[in-house]
């Protein structure tokens, strides 16, 4: 019974990808309708998949409070915090509501700004590990990497307007080079998994196990 | 009638289709099956679960955080789950433990399916628990990292494996994984985060990497063919740009001009 549901998935899949793709380099009104029409259905799916989501964190953390698990208090909070958002979406009507917004802008923004910056910590330790010459390649990254700080700090011009410059070729010949070798490959590979996802070969992403 | 400007990406999207389209046909047929070497990141995957098992410790992953139906990063995400169904098969197999961490809640119903299905098909479904084994975290990109990175910490993980589109987010969790002292492999498509997970993972697998990766460790055969006909591509490309170059480089924008129409 999978086996059928699956084969039907793959035909629409198959339908779908090539009215995406037609209507891409193609002008034709009609077909442009089916388009528009087949990305507002995936908007309502994701929407319905957010229920799915909140349902699976009430079951874990449900369970984790009722085992008494290791944090549970945490998960307590966790579920207080969703349940306190959707009241507030209900009762407000929307979420562009000032009262959603101050939720957002009090809690969530500064959370997320707060962790964002500590990327910067992150990124030190990284480096610190990243930057120990123990091979070529490793030796290659560190004197890149030395000339690209100079470049980006102001004490690389202070001490000598050459540093920056060389850190400003590396960025612009050797980065950019490397980077669009890497976007080109990404394109093909795209095409190719999106290929073999069109006509079957590859059913992963439809669920279940090759 | 096709839009002005794309008949460029039209051609060369067929083109390039048809081509990679006829070796995966030749080596169906058995005409022509290529030879791919064997990716030392891919097999690290494999080195990492059997690691994990030997610890005794669980194996985290995470399909990244775009959407299934993202525009640009939805090919990240099928590749991210791809990697998952073999994972899953491979993790069922030796009795490691393994947690899904995810982000889009369109991600969660296949992961769940994909998973279960792996365990069911590896003859352990009692190892897959609902809520447990796949667990949702939040769709917001910090949510997940904090979650993740919670999990990672908790869990102890040995080996941990991030794939699919990851963003600003990818440098918390890959470091932190560094500091659990869990065996890293990642791969990206976006340019701006494969330095943070070179730095931090011990293999990266470098844009389309990730997409081959499904084909490789496919046991089918059949799959290479699509890689063999995907390098000719990239081939074709090489030349294109040399060829771009120097006539460019000559005053005759020819190229230039037939690739803009």
């Amino acid at each position: 019974m999978a086996g059928i549901w699956r084969t039907a998935a793959s035909a629409v899949l198959f339908v779908v990808a090539l009215t995406m793709l037609v209507d891409f380099a193609w002008e034709d009104p009609a077909l442009q309708g089916v388009a528009t029409d087949l990305n507002n259905w995936a908007v309502v799916i994701g929407a319905f998949a957010l229920g799915l989501g909140a349902y699976s964190l009430i079951v874990r953390h449900g369970r984790i409070i009722s085992k008494k698990q290791t944090m549970w208090p945490y998960s307590i909070v966790l579920l207080l915090t969703m349940f306190a958002f959707i009241v507030t979406g209900l009762i407000t009507g929307s979420v562009t509501s000032s009262e959603y917004g101050w939720i957002y802008s009090t809690i969530i923004q500064p959370l997320s700004s707060t962790l964002y910056g500590m990327n910067a910590f992150f990124i030190a330790s990284a480096s610190y590990r990243a930057f120990k010459a123990r091979s070529w390649e490793a030796l290659v990254l560190l004197v890149a990497a030395i000339f690209i700080m100079l470049k980006n700090a102001p004490i690389g011009y202070a001490i000598n307007p050459i540093l920056p410059a060389i850190g400003g070729k590396i960025w612009d010949v050797a980065g950019s080079t490397g980077m669009r070798a890497i976007l080109i490959g990404i394109g093909i590979g795209t095409l190719a998994l999106g290929l073999r996802v069109i006509i079957g070969q590859e059913k992963t992403p439809l669920g279940g196990a090759d | 009638m096709l839009i002005a400007g794309r008949y460029a990406w039209t051609a060369i999207t067929l083109i390039f289709s048809i081509l990679m389209l006829t070796f995966l046909y030749l080596s169906s047929k058995r005409i022509y099956v290529p030879q791919i070497r064997e990716h030392p990141g891919v097999r690290a995957i494999v080195e990492a679960i059997g690691r994990a098992v030997e610890m005794g410790r669980p194996i985290s992953y995470s399909p990244g955080i775009a959407s299934i139906y993202s525009t640009k990063y939805a090919a990240d995400t099928a590749a991210g789950l791809t990697i998952l169904n073999y994972t899953a098969r491979e993790t069922a197999k030796t009795g490691a433990k393994l947690i899904v961490g995810i982000a889009p809640p369109t991600v969660l119903p296949i992961a769940e399916d994909i998973v279960r299905t792996a365990y069911l098909m590896e003859g352990r479904p009692e190892d897959y628990i609902e809520e447990e084994t796949v667990q949702f975290y939040s769709p917001n990109q910090w949510g997940f990292a904090t979650s993740y990175v919670g999990m990672m910490h908790r869990e102890h993980v040995a080996a941990n494996f991030l794939f699919g589109e990851h963003a600003a987010e990818a440098m918390v969790i890959a470091e932190s994984g560094a500091t659990v002292g869990a065996m890293q492999v990642a791969g990206s498509t976006n340019v701006y985060q494969l330095p943070f997970f070179l730095v931090a993972c011990d293999y990266t697998l470098i844009g389309e990497d990730e997409f081959a990766a499904a084909a490789y460790l496919s046991p089918d055969p059949v799959q290479k063919g699509i890689i063999f006909g995907q390098d000719l591509t990239k081939i074709i490309c090489a030349i294109m740009i040399v060829i771009g170059a120097l006539l460019t480089t000559a005053g005759i924008d020819l190229l230039s001009r037939i690739l803009s129409m």
